[in-house]
């Protein structure tokens, strides 16, 4: 009976811990925020505050689980619905989420984090980027393949355009951003990655979008500096391409050459490089960039027998000119205008050559800027793969 | 006969593949978490894997030593060998060392475990709740059979290791090679401060000392151990390649726990299967239970040459004791220093004393000749 008293007892008390979970937490709950973009904010509360130096508005963007929801094709094309925008200011991160608890009706909660957009301000901005991002990567909510834009003027407004074929502007993006077929972007930049690049003190390339008028455009990319950590620079749609061809980034694209009189569109399937280095002279490294261009001609209004050698050669001809002219732009506005080496030739030094690494690191792309006064030549071999699936189109 | 054979887990033996498992399991605990940080970190360069296998080497020559004199006990306890061999003062003083370490072991891993979960887990469940649970459950699993637990090491630490070998090849879509570059281009100081650190790893081993006059064919104690030894270097290594190759190690040094961020890292294309990590915790957290219980179960064999008490008795003593060591640490750095205090006993126990008695008995055999 004693015994029977005692197991009755034992349950009764195993029923305590149950209704103390500290981590329970439903998923109405949890406000899930999918973007954020980051502006400056006004100027410091206080001047001489020295922990606080900068203030930020943040953009929160969070989705309304209800409103993803597909309803029979009714009311889905309500992209309104499926999301809505936070925007509050603060010194720190911690402070601002903390802030948009009291504002929102749940808690915030970044293990969806797809995006984070950096104004140009704060990029450019000393140390400012780097701070930024310290949140994201110190708490474990957010992933390490959370993508890092710089925004072309005002971050927020990126959150705001009006998202065409997904739900939300985050999403919409994200999705542009994955796209293969151009050379025009620059490679998706990864948190992750990000990090790698500030602890390695390396000059880097940021994807850059630009909103107006409630559409955007991820053509181009921001130039990070490596030591200071801001931006520095702004490459075009050109220059964007070498960079592309000369970093393996080419996720296929397109070159439109003259072939006669006539245009012929090559595209661009895969690039593959080898960096040879002369370190005859250690101050003064020479470095030759082999780029392996393969693709194929995907449409040609020039009429030729396109199964004929010379023909594909004077094409290949063309392609490579074309290639050399987009690089060349790269390499002036890298070596020439910003002095930063985001070639990744640096990294290469490092990882084959360290003992001269050692002697060049330290003014690599400061000071003395070993990577301005380099000597880059790049020597591209392009093949013409296939030709499509005609020969042509009509006879002249 | 035939009838004793199909009897196969009723004689309180361990065989082979437990063996193994259990000497892997007492090495890989927390170290597997941390181990590419702390390697890198004292290497600051790729070439840990280097000093990895380097201190494996001289965890395998050790481990041998070990399982070599336990081949000697004939049915005597480690203690009662020791005792024999070196008089009652030494196995006294061998089975306090043995006791201590084992029992701070124990401490270190509880705590570990509660923090790593109150981070990853149980944001807000307070460390303290979560190092009674984990501790009540050791406790209990300890007071029970000591082949149960062997058993129970055969049971979680092959899916620790399976899932981890899934996500390092999953990872391979973000493995890039010319992270590992330069390749031997340390100084040898660094790849020594390299070994220091990961021989904190490998630690643990010794424990086996307590397991071979349970084993169905003692004779084969060396062989198995050094199975088990490889099994833990070729986890470490593999471990500390990917997580290098994937982040660099500038990164990697930078990261509290790598191997839990590599896992986190892998994605499965089409976004079906994000959360490895969890299935990894979740294994490696089990599997952590089995290695606990069978640290505090050799701490509480090692004492048992102080006292009579009996096991049940023995451990409500040192419940407590366990619960304020663990909880002693008042922050993450206190905690690692704990870790490294720890780990210097760990020294003693693993390399110093089997050494010292492995001397001894080969000496008194060379006089009883003379």
């Amino acid at each position: 009976m004693r015994k029977r008293y005692a197991a009755i007892c034992l349950l009764l008390w195993s029923v305590l811990p149950l209704a103390g979970c500290w981590d329970s937490m439903e998923l109405e709950q949890r406000g899930f925020v999918i973007g954020v973009a980051i502006d400056e904010g006004n100027a410091p509360l206080h001047p001489n505050h020295t922990n606080g130096k900068q203030s930020f508005k943040v953009t929160f963007q969070e989705v309304i689980p209800a409103g993803l929801k597909q309803e029979g094709g009714s009311g889905s094309s309500l992209a309104g619905e499926s999301y809505f925008n936070v925007t509050l200011e603060g010194k720190t991160m911690l402070s601002i989420i903390a802030k948009m608890s009291t504002m929102t009706s749940r808690t915030p909660f970044f293990e969806h984090l797809k995006l984070i957009v950096v104004s140009e301000k704060v990029a450019q901005s000393d140390y400012g980027f780097a701070n930024v991002l310290d949140y994201f990567l110190r708490n474990n909510d957010a992933r390490r393949n959370v993508s890092v834009m710089v925004a072309k003027g005002e971050a927020k407004s990126v959150l705001s355009t009006v998202p065409q074929g997904e739900k939300t502007p985050v999403m919409f993006i994200q999705s542009i951003s994955k796209n293969q077929d151009t050379y025009r972007m620059v490679p998706e930049t990864r948190i992750g990655d990000i990090h790698e690049y500030l602890l390695k003190r390396q000059s880097f390339v940021i994807q850059k979008v630009t909103s107006k008028d409630s559409s955007i455009s991820l053509i181009g990319g921001g130039i990070m500096d490596g030591i200071k950590n801001n931006l520095v620079g702004f490459m075009d749609e050109m220059e964007t391409a070498g960079f592309n061809f000369l970093r393996e980034g080419i996720r296929g694209g397109v070159l439109e050459v003259d072939v006669g009189d006539n245009l012929v569109a090559y595209k661009v399937e895969q690039v593959s490089r080898r960096v040879n280095t002369d370190l005859s002279d250690p101050s003064n490294p020479k470095f030759t960039i082999e780029l392996w261009v393969e693709g194929s001609i995907l449409e040609a209004f020039e009429r030729r027998d396109y199964l004929e050698q010379p023909t594909i050669e004077e094409i290949e001809a063309k392609v490579n000119e074309s290639v050399q002219r987009l690089v060349n732009e790269t390499l002036n506005k890298t070596q020439n205008q910003l002095k930063r080496d985001v070639l990744g030739v640096g990294n290469h030094l490092k990882e084959r050559h360290p003992g001269v690494w050692k002697q060049l690191e330290q003014e690599w792309d400061t000071g003395r800027n070993y990577f301005a006064n380099s000597d880059i030549q790049v020597k591209a071999n392009v093949e013409v793969r296939r030709i499509g699936s005609v020969n042509n189109t009509e006879r002249r | 006969m035939a009838n004793l054979r199909s009897w196969k887990y009723g004689d309180e033996r361990i065989g082979g593949k437990e063996t193994v498992f259990t000497i892997t399991s007492l090495m890989i605990g927390v170290g597997i978490l941390t181990l590419p940080r702390t390697v890198a970190k004292a290497t600051n360069s790729s070439d840990g894997w280097m000093s990895i296998l380097i201190a494996g080497g001289i965890t395998l020559i050790m481990a041998w030593l070990v399982a070599k004199l336990s081949t000697r006990f004939r049915n005597r306890t480690f203690l009662e060998f020791v005792g024999d061999k070196a008089g009652k003062p030494v196995a006294m003083a061998v089975g306090l060392a043995f006791f201590l370490y084992f029992l701070s072991f124990t401490s270190y891993i509880t705590r570990s475990v509660a923090e790593l979960t109150k981070q990853y887990l149980f944001e807000r469940t307070p460390v303290e709740v979560v190092s009674l649970g984990f501790l009540l459950v050791v406790i209990y699993a300890v007071s029970g059979s000591r082949v149960g637990l062997v058993r129970l090491t055969m049971l979680f630490l092959p899916f620790v290791l399976l899932v981890t070998g899934v996500f390092l090849l999953m990872s391979v879509n973000l493995f890039e090679l010319k992270k590992l570059m330069p390749v031997l281009h340390s100084d040898w100081g660094s790849i020594l401060n390299g070994v220091q650190e990961s021989i904190f790893s490998f630690l643990g081993f010794e424990g086996v000392l307590f397991y071979v006059t349970l084993m169905r064919k003692p004779e084969e104690a060396p062989k198995l151990t050094l199975i088990g030894v490889m099994i833990a270097i070729v986890t470490y290594v593999s471990i500390y390649l990917f997580t290098i190759a994937v982040f660099s190690y500038e990164v990697t040094e930078n990261i509290m726990y790598p191997t839990i961020e590599l896992a986190r890292e892998v994605t499965v294309p089409g976004d079906f299967f994000e959360r490895l990590e969890s299935l990894f915790l979740i294994f490696w957290l089990v599997s952590i239970f089995a290695t606990t219980s069978i640290a505090l179960d050799v701490s509480v064999q090692s004492v048992r040459c102080f006292t009579k008490l009996d096991k049940k008795k023995l451990l409500y003593v040192l419940a407590p004791i366990l619960y304020l060591l663990s909880m002693y640490p008042q922050n993450i750095v206190q905690l690692s220093n704990l870790g490294k205090l720890v780990s210097y006993m760990g020294i003693v126990t693993a390399l110093v004393i089997p050494l010292l008695i492995f001397l001894i008995v080969k000496l008194r055999e060379v006089m009883a000749r003379a």
